[in-house]
């Protein structure tokens, strides 16, 4: 890898070279790179040095550029750019892209959206209705159609003549009159021969989705078909744009990370150490943290409650504090069980977005089972060394103290059940009332589970111990 | 040359079938009647000329049959000496026992690599289930499903050899050049078929020479990283000689993906394995828990016994229980965050410079201190606010609540920190990087905040007293 790396800063050299060095033939010359390695070498370079590359290459090729930049990237070039080069670049650009720029520029966006022909920016204002979790803000609208009538041949020279056009060609959509009608693959076009119908070759069993569907679902139908690309359809059976690989990949990152770091409480969805700093890790976990505080106040409202029934004399005093010694270890305890079942239960929903009722019965018991068991195990060593530390530092055992320990365990193993059950039915609940379920972060379980923990621990000892230290 | 003197009888045979300039078919029948075992006793003898002749006579099976004779040792120093595209004829053949041996055998980690990636794809899962082997590799997932021409090939040769092999083929966009085996450049088939109307065209015109590649050794996570950022379908592996072996492919990159942030949230969680079998009774629900579960108790009994040591300041001040579960609860908050972002940056292998370990954690600290003061005056003001409601006198809840505020700000540095710098420190020792899990750090966070909390408040009662 440490090999891979020095190759890739050499491109990036050699790039930073031909750019500088700004000859007649750079584009030619840059066409030989990645053009991601270009965009790279672009955002690191001088106010007027980018003035200059954008004058010396082409707008398609510039709008290359630009869809491998980040919006925050993007931004910073095209303030050194006049407007009329950043409406040219946008209408080359695939419109989803364009659109992900436009909607990060916010205000400043829309006198450029005015000024992009009418064709393109129709496009682009339909791709910019789709909801962010939408499948059609992710569509592309560069790819081949081939009317159904036509003939192998005809559909080759149609590919060759226009290959260079449209970004991908592995897969064609065929059409009869305005409707999709099949699918053929570029592999199956080139292996067929020049006098078979299109008609003949093609498949028509394939899967499609119209653009208001869910990301993470379409995500899912791509991965469980194997296909490089899908079709999006519209209510007309109409075929309005596709989704490729690299947008599934994209998706599919993007879910991932969004869950996981909504499980540790950030809001940041793009961990990377290039990006970090201090403002943006405050701005990530600070709010969170806000809220837990909140929710946390919670615990010493229900502990000052108790405190005030304990704070009678001597005995309750020391009753206080002896419930106090144990406290952290039942929060803490209840709190792991509750993360473990909620992560559990977290990624299976992400992972079987249709599971019927049986299955989350199913699950739901087998976690509720495991609480009891758990409990009564842990319970059972709680007792154990409860007694154990009372014998070492008293010399023995009396009935007060058996019946502190028999509290305190049996709180464990109340806690305990009750924090697993939660920690799966909080996902479900929140299923149910269309909230991600990936929101019940880990914090905010053991939060949740501080607070019902703690009452019924102060319960039980207020009903059976108070009257006996009194 | 060997000397042909010391040679064993069948290997002089077998030369001598060699060299008599017979035809192809002849030549393979007189040799095949031959027991694979005496081939085999050949091979070991005879030298790298004769061996390569001799394997373009023997079908892949018959080889392969030879090959299981050999002991691992002589099959492994003649493959080491055979080309990697008759290795991969053999391996296609072989059994997966006698495989499992030979890849056993190999001691340089690059070359076991190398040749376990030359398996096919649904044999390799077997034989890599019987070895010690490293399933974060691109060697894991790599087949041999593309499409290869030669840089002296034209666009109608190239275009040819496309059609030859497409049925064949799961993806066909990106086609590979090679020269003498080695990757030379990379084209798409867009190009070849655009070129279609100069059909003499030298394919090394269109080619592109810059090209981007991983080894059967590079962790899948680098290799995603590439084919993330320049959009590829298709990356390509190449040996340590520049030997085009195989490629990876989209669609095993995105079980990469779910598998990474699988294990990246089993560590948060604090769980061996976050997935759920349909089926899974609560018996193999405990095994996966409750390990987990015990080495948590054994460590929370700290806390216990911190506390247990401060009775006595809870009997002058029980008030002060009342903030205990808030106070570890944000700490264990802060340090979860934190720990989330070290595991994430630990996938990404963004952590191996020392100097960025050293900014992280600078940057880890900073945040500790800045979140930590904003929640500290936050609270500062609901104690405060909390006392005066309880009738508390104004002194001495103000005393109070600076002490809340004072410990939940250092307990906030002091966790934001460790929920770094324990995965690291962890990492450092080659310790079990699952000890750095979720659970784990909140209840070292418990501990020290705890610590902090009783501190402080030692000294508010030294000055109420």
């Amino acid at each position: 890898m440490e090999m891979l790396n020095e190759e890739l800063r050499d491109y990036r050299l050699e790039i930073k070279n031909l750019i500088l060095k700004n000859e007649e033939n750079l584009q030619t010359e840059l066409e030989e790179y990645h053009v991601y390695d270009v965009s790279r070498v672009v955002i690191e370079l001088e106010p007027d040095e980018i003035s200059a590359f954008f004058r010396s290459v082409s707008p398609d090729f510039s709008a290359e550029i630009f869809e491998y930049l980040e919006e925050e990237e993007a931004e910073e070039i095209i303030a050194y750019l006049p407007e009329s080069k950043i409406v040219k670049i946008l209408e080359k650009m695939d419109s989803d892209d364009a659109v992900d720029l436009l909607k990060y520029l916010n205000k400043a966006g829309l006198p450029l959206l005015n000024r992009i022909n009418p064709k393109k920016r129709k496009t682009i204002m339909k791709v910019m209705a789709y909801e962010e979790d939408e499948i059609g803000a992710f569509m592309s609208d560069s790819f081949l159609t081939i009317p159904i009538t036509a003939s192998v041949k005809e559909a080759m020279v149609h590919v060759t003549e226009n290959a260079h056009n449209v970004d991908y060609i592995s897969i064609m959509y065929v059409t009869e009159g305005k409707k999709l009608a099949g699918y053929l693959k570029l592999k199956d076009l080139i292996v067929a021969r020049a006098n078979e119908m299109i008609q003949d070759i093609m498949e028509t069993r394939f899967p499609k989705v119209l653009p208001s569907e869910d990301k993470e679902s379409v995500a899912n139908i791509m991965q469980e078909t194997s296909e490089s690309s899908l079709p999006i359809v519209n209510e007309e059976d109409e075929i309005v744009g596709i989704i490729t690989h690299d947008d599934l990949m994209d998706i599919i990152a993007t879910v991932e990370e969004e869950d996981y770091t909504k499980f540790a409480a950030l809001s940041d969805t793009e961990i990377d150490i290039e990006n970090s700093n201090l403002k943006r890790s405050v701005r990530s976990r600070l709010p969170w943290l806000t809220i837990l505080l909140g929710l946390s106040m919670i615990t010493s409202m229900i502990l000052s409650f108790f405190e005030h029934r304990l704070s009678g004399n001597g005995g309750s005093l020391l009753l206080a504090s002896r419930l106090a010694v144990y406290l952290p270890l039942i929060l803490g305890m209840a709190g792991n069980t509750g993360t473990q079942s909620l992560a559990v239960m977290i990624r299976y929903l992400t992972k079987n977005e249709e599971a019927n009722a049986d299955q989350i019965k199913y699950h739901l018991s087998r976690e509720l089972r495991t609480g009891l068991s758990q409990g009564f195990i842990i319970g059972l060593l709680i007792f154990g060394m409860v007694n154990l530390t009372t014998l070492i530092t008293q010399g023995a055992i009396a009935s007060l103290d058996l019946t502190y320990a028999t509290v305190t365990s049996g709180s464990v193993f109340i806690a305990l059940s009750v924090s697993t059950l939660l920690g799966a039915l909080i996902p479900f609940v929140m299923t149910k009332l269309k909230i991600d379920p990936a929101v019940a972060s880990g914090p905010f379980i053991t939060t949740v589970s501080d607070i019902i923990t703690l009452s019924i621990y102060y319960s039980v000892s207020l009903i059976v111990l108070l009257p006996l230290f009194q | 040359m060997n000397d042909l003197q010391n040679l064993d009888e069948f290997t002089l045979i077998l030369i001598d079938i060699l060299d008599s300039g017979k035809p192809f078919e002849e030549i393979r029948e007189e040799i095949e009647q031959y027991h694979d075992y005496e081939i085999s006793k050949a091979l070991v003898e005879l030298n790298k000329e004769y061996r390569d002749r001799l394997y373009a006579y023997l079908p892949s099976k018959t080889l392969a049959d030879v090959f299981e004779e050999l002991t691992p040792e002589d099959a492994f120093n003649i493959l080491e000496e055979t080309s990697l595209s008759t290795v991969a004829r053999i391996f296609k053949e072989m059994e997966v026992d006698d495989l499992v041996d030979i890849i056993d055998y190999v001691e340089d980690e690059e070359d076991r690599i190398t040749y376990l990636s030359l398996i096919k794809v649904d044999k390799r899962v077997v034989v890599k289930s019987y070895l010690d082997f490293d399933d974060d590799l691109v060697g894991s997932i790599m087949n041999d499903s593309f499409i290869e021409v030669d840089k002296s090939d034209t666009v109608k040769s190239a275009l040819k050899k496309v059609v030859a092999e497409a049925p064949e083929c799961e993806y066909i966009n990106n086609i590979y050049v090679t020269e003498d085996d080695k990757l030379v450049g990379a084209l798409s088939l867009k190009e070849i078929i655009f070129a279609g109307n100069n059909r003499e065209k030298p394919i090394s015109e269109l080619m592109s020479e810059n090209l981007l590649y991983v080894h059967p050794s590079t962790h899948k996570e680098d290799a995603l990283v590439i084919m993330q950022n320049y959009d590829f379908q298709l990356l390509p592996v190449v040996d340590k000689y520049m030997k085009l072996i195989g490629i990876i492919s989209f669609d095993d990159m995105i079980e990469t993906l779910s598998h990474e942030s699988e294990m990246d949230y089993s560590s948060l969680a604090g769980l061996t394995e976050i997935a759920i079998d349909e089926k899974e009774t609560v018996w193999e629900t405990i095994k996966k828990r409750m390990p987990w579960l015990l080495a948590l108790l054994v460590l929370n009994l700290i806390t216990s016994s911190i506390i247990t040591s401060y009775q006595q300041i809870l009997i002058l001040l029980p008030t002060l229980s009342i903030f205990m579960p808030l106070i570890t609860n944000m700490a264990g908050n802060s340090g979860t965050q934190s720990l989330g972002i070290v595991i994430r940056l630990f996938a990404k292998n963004q952590l191996e410079e020392k100097k960025s370990v050293f900014r992280h954690l600078l940057n880890e600290f900073l945040t500790g201190l800045v979140n930590g003061l904003i929640i500290a005056v936050l609270l500062f003001a609901v104690v405060l606010f909390f006392n005066f409601i309880r009738g508390i006198d104004f002194a001495e809840g103000l005393r109070f609540a600076l002490v809340i505020a004072l410990s939940i700000n250092v307990a906030l540095i002091v966790s934001t920190v460790s929920g770094a710098v324990i995965p690291l420190i962890i990492n450092l020792l080659k310790l079990d990087p699952a000890v750095a899990s979720g659970p784990f750090i909140t209840t070292i966070n418990d501990i020290l905040s705890l610590l902090i909390y009783f501190s402080l408040a030692t000294i508010l009662v030294n000055t109420l007293l």
